[in-house]
């Protein structure tokens, strides 16, 4: 049923609650269009009776109780994508931002779905650096030569045959970005890139959505395209601190918080891979910018 | 039968209005997508649920069946070999609709709590013994051949002393208790093995797959006798509860079974 919700029942900080939702659920995706024109996301984060909570990507600024219309969809947020993505820049939540016009979607996916089974899982075993395994996912911990060492695993991944880099900038400022985005253009992948820009302005909740939507695309380019794909996300310590601010939000108490943005960042991690019988692969790198962020056990130094 | 549906979710509860007959403690089953959880509050208008784990895909008006008073878990043959989450539901299963077979007892035979009734070979190395459940026993008045039957397919029927029958399937529903158990790391002597793996990542846990199954130390490779049982921050005791649960079942049988944590590896 396609119902058109008018107006909203509150609004505060990342969240606006919408009244006669009928038939709504956790993770569903809400868009709520401006009647000026603009369109954003968000995802139902909870709901009591017929009053639903909703997390906003892009943010509840501008937002008034009479300006919106809000339909909830038949699914999770999704993510179109196609083999255009390559060479093109987005942001956090997967709009274009480099003015070269919409993706014309090839498939559309779910970006809380992983993509790989256990069952089909393969284990990596090729190496694509020399610390580095293909379908490996990493936990870096950012430092001084970061961008060196970034650097010269972007040329080994320039070497192989079918490769491309999917970079999410999480609350990084305009610099680190930019830097990361240099060494991917000198490493010569830049035609092979994807970003997803969300810079240290845009809003907590597009912070969590980047991540998702980079091992998305990875995941796509991966195992229906072929590429081994290797994904930068920088900063996930920011990701981390986003994801704590809004899981009160999202009802949990400050002791589950810890255990649900952990689970956040497991289910991150668990979106590398190869699978045993397609090629393709999804090298995962995390870069963190704080050590306590790094889950015990997993701290890796380059 | 109340009519219970699920009128608000907030993080991991659940609340459904109205008076209910729920118990405290007692397991739910929630939607489509079977959610778990268990009763923490009751009030005469309303009833608080925690759910095991996080509620997405929760929807409004879910209908929220009651379970057993007390979480239970499945002692099946199967779990050999296989990976389960902290309530036992398979991500990498080995289970199977029908297994074969081997009856150890005849018509007449009396049989008391615990007693051996049937054997079904899970792997090369372990062997599942679906015994008398605790609490029954009685002459045989009935019995299956031996052959392939599902879990619950009922294979005896015994006749106590006060006349009263009891179905024995191969399969018993066991009480999840908060049993302390002691981890070890006695592989080599253990006939079977539970490893609980925390907070571990799906890569690590097939090159851990992997490991199990080409480590063989003369008494068969090591997959064939163990259990995987996955755990996340969200569900600890469950987790630890369901290996000691899963220990006692398998102990029952007559079996030394090790439990291995993070911890002991």
């Amino acid at each position: 049923m396609n119902i058109e919700y008018i107006g909203l029942s509150s609004v505060e900080k990342h969240f606006v609650t919408l009244d006669g939702a009928t038939d709504c659920y956790i993770g569903q995706h809400a868009v709520i269009s401006c009647l000026e024109g603009t369109k954003r996301n968000g995802r139902v984060v909870a709901f009591e009776g017929e009053r639903a909570k909703i997390a906003v990507f892009e943010g509840t600024q501008g937002l008034s109780l009479d300006n919106t219309r809000t339909r909830l969809l038949a699914s999770g947020f999704t993510l179109a994508l196609s083999p255009e993505m390559l060479g093109r820049r987005f942001d956090g939540v997967g709009r274009e931002r480099d003015g070269l016009g919409e993706v014309f979607p090839e498939r559309i996916a779910e970006v809380e779905k992983g993509a790989i089974e256990i069952g089909e899982r393969g284990i990596p075993c090729s190496a694509l650096t020399d610390g580095i395994l293909l379908g490996e996912s990493k936990m870096l911990l950012s430092c001084y030569d970061l961008y060196e060492s970034i650097f010269e695993i972007l040329q080994k991944t320039a070497q192989r045959e079918k490769s491309a880099v999917v970079f999410a900038s999480v609350g990084n400022d305009t610099d680190t970005a930019e830097r990361i985005l240099d060494a991917v253009d000198g490493a010569g992948l830049s035609e092979k890139s994807v970003s997803f820009i969300c810079s240290r302005q845009s809003e907590l909740t597009e912070w969590t959505v980047a991540p998702l939507c980079a091992v998305t695309t990875a995941e796509y380019l991966a195992f229906e395209r072929g590429y081994d794909v290797l994904v930068l996300l920088c900063d996930m310590s920011a990701y981390l601190d986003a994801s704590r601010a809004l899981a009160s939000g999202r009802g949990y108490s400050e002791g589950d918080a810890d255990a649900v943005v952990s689970l956040g960042l497991a289910s991150i991690a668990n979106r590398a891979g190869i699978k045993a019988d397609c090629g393709g692969s999804v090298t995962l790198l995390s870069l963190f910018s704080s050590e306590q962020d790094i889950p015990r056990g997993y701290a890796e130094m380059l | 039968m109340d009519n219970m549906t699920v009128y608000r979710a907030h993080g991991q509860s659940v609340t459904v209005l109205g008076r209910t007959s729920l118990k405290m403690g007692q397991v739910v089953y929630i939607g489509e997508g079977n959610a778990v959880g268990e009763v923490i509050s009751l009030d005469r208008d309303k009833t608080e649920i925690r759910l095991f784990g996080v509620g997405d895909g929760i929807r409004m008006g879910d209908t929220v069946r009651a379970g057993e008073e007390q979480r239970r878990i499945l002692l099946r043959p199967g779990y050999v070999g296989g990976v389960y989450d902290a309530l036992l539901r398979p991500s990498l299963s080995c289970l199977r609709e029908k297994h074969v077979i081997e009856m150890a007892v005849r018509e007449d035979d009396v049989l008391c709590e615990g007693q051996e009734l049937a054997n079904i070979r899970e792997t090369d190395s372990f062997v599942f013994k679906a015994t008398v459940p605790r609490g029954m026993g009685g002459r045989v008045i009935s019995i299956e051949k031996s052959g392939e039957y599902a879990p619950d397919y009922t294979l005896a029927i015994l006749k106590d002393d006060s006349g009263a029958l009891h179905e024995i399937s191969m399969s018993e529903s066991i009480r999840v208790g908060k049993a302390p158990f002691k981890a070890s790391c006695d592989i080599d002597s253990a006939d079977l093995v539970i490893f609980v793996k925390t907070e571990c990542r799906d890569n690590d846990l097939v090159a851990f797959l992997q490991r199990l199954r080409e480590c063989d130390e003369g008494g068969g490779r090591l997959i064939d006798k163990s259990i995987v049982i996955r755990d996340t921050t969200l569900l600890r005791d469950a987790a630890y509860n369901t290996a000691a649960t899963l220990t006692r079942g398998y102990e029952d049988m007559g079996y030394r079974v090790s439990i291995v944590t993070e911890d002991t590896i």
